[in-house]
């Protein structure tokens, strides 16, 4: 059993058939876990024995994204567990660049610290432990105050600036599409 | 909102939590933010795991302050790359479906993508990366640079009148009347510091394309966000 915190541990539920494929519709693709890409995580679980599973923050090509309690300083963060191989590797060195040049980073999420887990086949999957934030909103974001979407906007630039006056370019999120490309290209080539 | 989850997109974009919920136990926590609802991924997998629904934050924890994160494809300028478009295609910049690398103007062209959403509510280019997205650049902009004739990435859906300069946009549906039609609350001096802003990065040439550092400093953004008090 896992540790959990007071007397009735809830590890959430478990939806019935009907809510399956709503779920699935929304979720990471189940055959990235076959395939070993994506690090099977239980609600509930503890990593690098401090860091409690709570919810999934989101998930991406790369990577999924877990809520996590770190029981060892008794505060919230985020863990972004890679899948494994150079292109998992790829954004802890990119952090480690930008913590490294770029001068004012409170715009930008770079990791508080890594670790690695064990994965399948003798594989590892980088995790970054990163500040607790609400993941992209969406449609959502529309729901805000005009204002609070305008400060946005220039807060947004005063980061973007952060990287380009370091000569980086963002590029984006990496979506599943983008391990669909670079498979179809390899395949080509 | 149409936007989706990769270029700078609104999926790197990550909001900070107002306050904290570390000192709460997990069962307060999912009263707020609800209870994961997941699914088993079976037992046939090397290690337990299971399939959890994301979470959805509720819009009155969140602050003001805004993160950008996602660093997972950040690459140096002038670094080539062997896919150049890249989807969501609505908030990819037009010289990279013409052979272009991505660079810190790409970028810019993708910034003002995500104010023009956050600013009027909606994407002001759509479609799949194909015809339909470069219509939605000419119906708004203008023709494309004549140059980059017979180069688009996807030869099945072009069309030779996106290069032709003869042709003028029609005013009732170029970028100016978006702005217009999307935010009717504007005056009218607004609207063109609006337009004046999304024309500077909005640009087709990515050399003649506003930087970041230029767009701080320029006037009409800098009104904007004094409209606004940020």
């Amino acid at each position: 059993m896992v540790p959990q915190d007071g007397d009735c541990p809830d590890y959430g539920e478990f939806v019935d058939s009907d809510e399956e494929g709503d779920i699935e519709d929304v979720s990471e693709p189940l055959e990235r876990y076959d395939q070993g890409l994506y690090y099977p995580v239980c609600i509930g679980e503890v990593l690098a024995g401090r860091y409690r599973i709570e919810h999934k923050l989101g998930w991406g090509g790369y990577s999924t994204v877990w809520m996590a309690h770190d029981v060892q300083y008794r505060k919230d963060v985020a863990l972004k567990i890679m899948i494994p191989g150079e292109k998992g590797e790829y954004e802890y060195q990119i952090q480690n660049e930008i913590l490294r040049t770029v001068r004012d980073t409170s715009n930008l999420v770079t990791h508080q610290g890594s670790f690695l887990l064990p994965g399948h086949g003798g594989n590892h999957h980088r995790v970054l432990v990163l500040p607790l934030l609400s993941p992209s909103l969406g449609y959502r974001a529309m729901q805000l105050p005009v204002t609070t979407r305008v400060s946005a906007v220039k807060q947004l630039l005063v980061a973007l600036k952060g990287l380009h006056d370091v000569g980086l370019v963002h590029r984006g999120t990496p979506s599943p599409a983008i391990l669909v490309l670079d498979f179809v290209f390899q395949t080509k080539c | 909102m149409l936007i989706q989850s990769v270029d700078l997109n609104e999926g790197a974009l990550m909001w900070e939590m107002r306050y904290s919920l570390a000192e709460y136990d997990t069962a307060t926590k999912y009263q707020r933010l609800g209870r994961p609802k997941k699914v088993s991924l079976g037992d046939y997998l090397w290690k337990r795991g299971e399939l959890v629904q994301q979470v959805t934050i509720p819009l009155d924890l969140l602050g003001s302050k805004l993160y950008l994160g996602d660093f997972g494809l950040t690459i140096k300028d002038g670094t080539s790359v062997r896919i150049k478009q890249q989807a969501p295609y609505c908030f990819c910049a037009p010289e990279r479906f013409h052979g272009a690398d991505p660079s810190l103007a790409s970028d810019m062209w993708s910034y003002m993508c995500l104010f023009a959403a956050l600013y009027l509510g909606n994407n002001v280019f759509y479609g799949n990366g194909g015809g339909s997205t470069a219509f939605s650049w000419v119906e708004q902009l203008g023709a494309m640079p004549e140059q980059w004739k017979g180069r688009f990435w996807w030869p099945e859906e072009v069309n030779d009148a996106w290069y032709d300069h003869t042709t003028t946009p029609d005013p009732e549906r170029d970028l100016a009347a978006r702005i217009a039609r999307m935010r009717p609350d504007t005056s009218q001096a607004e609207r063109e510091l609006v337009l004046s802003v999304m024309h500077k990065a909005f640009c087709y040439l990515p050399e003649h394309r506003i930087t970041a550092e230029q767009l701080l400093q320029d006037p009409s953004f800098r009104a904007i966000i004094e409209i606004y008090q940020c």
